[in-house]
């Protein structure tokens, strides 16, 4: 498995126009990883009493760790998402753009999220990996929930 | 604005024994099947969200005894969860013939209408569809994980279930923005689950040009 080396605008492709202007906007700010984390993290304006919604303990999952955590399941651990492996990689096992908006599919249950969030996010993520070898990364990064 | 029960909605969360908990307020969009509110009030939900029409009779009256209620079953579209704002959808046509505008349209002084559940989701007999008059405070930039977003004051005080208000604009006849909550700083002490700082009449209305660039 390998992931296609690509400028981010090309990864960027695959989202609505609204999402590639807010992710660049954080890309710009922050870099890639930071960008992703601030995205599944953000919970609107600061110094605002919110009007809705169930109230909150102030303790929300921790999001990005999870996605983190998913995304390298798929990638690295070979026993985790065997079947939707051998659907993604039919033909070859280079993660692109398309597969990513799959792997977003798959992973946003799991973690508890939407899928229009977590997207943006692992293309980010992705994208930081595709930087290295799958390999390497592998080698050098294993499960937050491990540590 | 005529017809604005047919435009403003409750949003809520669909149990297993088919209650609603209310969330707060959603309105319908001018493109077909789509309706905006806060992403607070949706929150980490992902399913069994459910929008929910108030009752008023022919009289003009809602009974706040009424607790039976119709529900609809809406997906998420689409969020930002910067600027705080998600696209729900359902399958129909049903689509607001009242056009989205813009706090650049707006001068200080405007006055404007919101429509709103307020209190809905701290009492299930406040499903209330109330409108408010305000005047437009300040136009300001509010930031949100660093990038900037046009926004007004609203000189009124805003309570529960009304963040995903619709703000309408008779003189430029648009919606011009959404209420997303209302001034305040954690000051560390809660009266009645309360934070007092929250009293206050300054209330937050994001520019409506961020949902036009969603749908």
């Amino acid at each position: 498995m390998e992931i296609e080396q690509l400028d981010l605008d090309e990864w960027l492709k695959e989202l609505k126009p609204f999402q590639i202007k807010t992710i660049k906007s954080l890309v710009q700010k922050f870099g890639e990883e930071e960008a992703a984390k601030r995205w599944i993290e953000s919970t609107g304006p600061i110094n605002t009493a919110t009007f809705g919604g169930t109230p909150s303990n102030g303790k929300r999952k921790n999001y990005y760790k999870a996605l983190k955590s998913e995304l390298h399941k798929f990638i690295c651990v070979q026993e985790d998402y065997i079947d939707e492996r051998k659907k993604f990689f039919n033909q070859g096992e280079l993660i692109n753009a398309a597969v990513s908006a799959k792997i977003a599919i798959v992973i946003a249950p799991v973690i508890g999220l939407s899928v229009s969030i977590v997207l943006p996010a692992v293309i980010l993520l992705l994208h930081t990996i595709s930087k290295i070898s799958i390999n390497a990364y592998c080698s050098i990064h294993i499960d937050d929930n491990e540590k | 604005m005529e017809n604005f029960n047919q435009l403003s909605y409750m949003v809520g969360i669909r149990s297993a024994n088919n209650s609603v908990s209310l969330l707060g307020t959603c309105f319908l969009l001018p493109k077909e099947g789509t309706f905006v509110t806060c992403h607070h009030v949706i929150g980490d939900n992902t399913d069994n969200i459910v929008i929910v029409p108030c009752k008023i009779n022919k009289e003009g009256y809602q009974d706040t005894s009424d607790i039976q209620c119709n529900i609809v079953d809406v997906s998420i579209r689409d969020i930002n969860t910067v600027n705080d704002i998600v696209i729900l959808s359902l399958k129909g046509t049903m689509k607001s013939s009242v056009e989205l505008g813009s706090l650049d349209d707006i001068l200080v002084g405007d006055s404007v209408e919101i429509l709103g559940y307020p209190h809905c989701v701290n009492d299930p007999y406040m499903h209330v569809l109330t409108y408010q008059f305000a005047i437009v405070g300040a136009k300001i930039i509010k930031e949100s994980q660093s990038l900037r977003y046009k926004y007004v004051v609203l000189n009124i005080q805003t309570r529960p279930g009304q963040s995903g208000s619709l703000v309408y604009c008779e003189r430029v006849n648009k919606i011009i923005g959404m209420l997303i909550g209302g001034y305040a700083v954690n000051c560390g002490i809660s009266l009645s689950g309360i934070n007092p700082s929250e009293l206050n009449q300054t209330s937050f209305c994001i520019s409506a040009e961020y949902i036009k660039e969603m749908l």
